[in-house]
């Protein structure tokens, strides 16, 4: 049975704790066990963060990675923010001795140290490698009503040839997870544009903007509801809906979802179990 | 891109809503603090109110607030806040 350390990161556990108590339930049923990262800090923020100073990203980052280390385990995180983060932490360390040098420099004063034996992963790639047959046959209540317009976010996919997790251009794994679980995947036109969130604090204006783009683009297909693998993408779609709505004058109430919460649904959770009546834009009737 | 943004910071140019992300990492480890609501929440759920993160270990926050001093960014912070 593989164990995961859990990268649970700030959102997630501050805000959006019902998409980690669904994700471990989901991740359990599977038999994929998850053990507390016990002392993690923030990933830190792959935007703002890094902006800032990188170097102090790096580091921050670096203790994360060692603290998984520690435990011998693989990291599972639920946040694209974090994945992104913390992979290419990972793989600047792995790959670049100087900035390994330098990291192991700063982390000794704190008595750690990174060596670059583990490797992050977001449970979509967990979903995904668990398979088609597995979750199939685990499947008790299909979700044949739900037509799902799949949006991936940036910082899953980005940059590939680091992150390796699905095609950045023409991405397909949360269409498969889709169906796996009974529901109808949807295409559409600006799947690959950003949601917006990540701007919101310099430019909330260009936020609302990009948002309402996506989904007036949506509104166009046959979509009930979004699915995504992003906690900021979510609360961005579930909350941002009624602040576009007000703004423009129009009308956006997709249900929205994180990839565990579909699953949840499918294997037999109830809502409540699933934290459905926490969400902004009401789920109950799709 | 990334170099001009860092140097931007050191000029004292940063956006004060990311000055508040540094902010709260450091008084914190956290970008997002823990509410009254939140733990009534995570206890409904089943979770623990606080999980083991840097937000309920002095030790852990220590550790972070170590390495921001070292590695450059709480000075930043400083030096920003001052030109302001």
């Amino acid at each position: 049975m593989k164990e995961y350390a859990l990268f649970l990161g700030c959102l997630i556990p501050a805000r959006l704790p019902h998409i980690e108590a669904i994700s471990i339930k989901v991740l359990d049923k599977f038999g994929i066990k998850t053990k507390d990262m016990i002392d993690a800090s923030c990933c830190p923020d792959p935007v703002v963060m890094k902006s800032l100073d990188f170097n102090s990203w790096l580091a921050i980052a670096a203790r994360n990675l060692s603290l998984a280390e520690e435990t011998e385990s693989d990291i599972v995180t639920l946040c694209s923010g974090c994945f992104s983060t913390l992979s290419k932490a990972n793989h600047l360390l792995k790959y670049n001795a100087e900035l390994k040098g330098e990291a192991n420099k700063l982390l000794s004063e704190i008595n750690r140290g990174f060596s670059g034996k583990i490797n992050v992963k977001h449970v979509v790639e967990i979903i995904r490698d668990i398979g088609k047959e597995t979750i199939e046959r685990q499947v008790k209540k299909p979700l044949k009503q739900l037509k799902v317009a799949s949006h991936p976010g940036c910082h899953l996919l980005r940059p590939s040839s680091i992150l390796h997790v699905d095609d950045p251009n023409v991405p397909t794994i949360q269409d498969e997870i889709v169906s796996w679980v009974g529901a109808e995947p949807v295409n559409y036109a600006l799947k690959m544009l950003c949601c917006g969130v990540g701007i919101k604090m310099v430019d909330p204006e260009a936020n609302l903007l990009l948002l309402r783009e996506k989904l007036a683009n949506l509104k166009e297909t046959e979509a009930n509801c979004i699915v995504t693998p992003c906690p900021f993408c979510f609360m961005q779609f579930d909350m941002g809906q009624k602040e576009v709505s007000r703004k423009f004058g129009e009308s956006y109430t997709f249900p929205v979802f994180y990839i565990t919460e579909l699953l949840g649904l499918a294997l037999g959770f109830s809502p409540e179990e699933v934290g459905l009546h926490l969400h902004t834009t009401p789920v109950m009737e799709v | 891109m990334l170099a001009l943004r860092n140097l931007a910071t050191r000029e004292g140019y940063a956006p004060a809503p990311l000055k508040n992300v540094l902010k709260a990492l450091l008084e914190t480890g956290h970008e997002f603090p823990f509410t009254g609501y939140t733990r009534k929440l995570r206890r409904e759920l089943g979770l623990s109110e606080t999980p083991p993160l840097t937000i309920s270990s002095p030790k852990a926050l220590e550790e972070v607030q170590k390495l921001l001093k070292t590695a450059g960014a709480s000075n930043l912070l400083k030096f920003s806040e001052m030109k302001k």
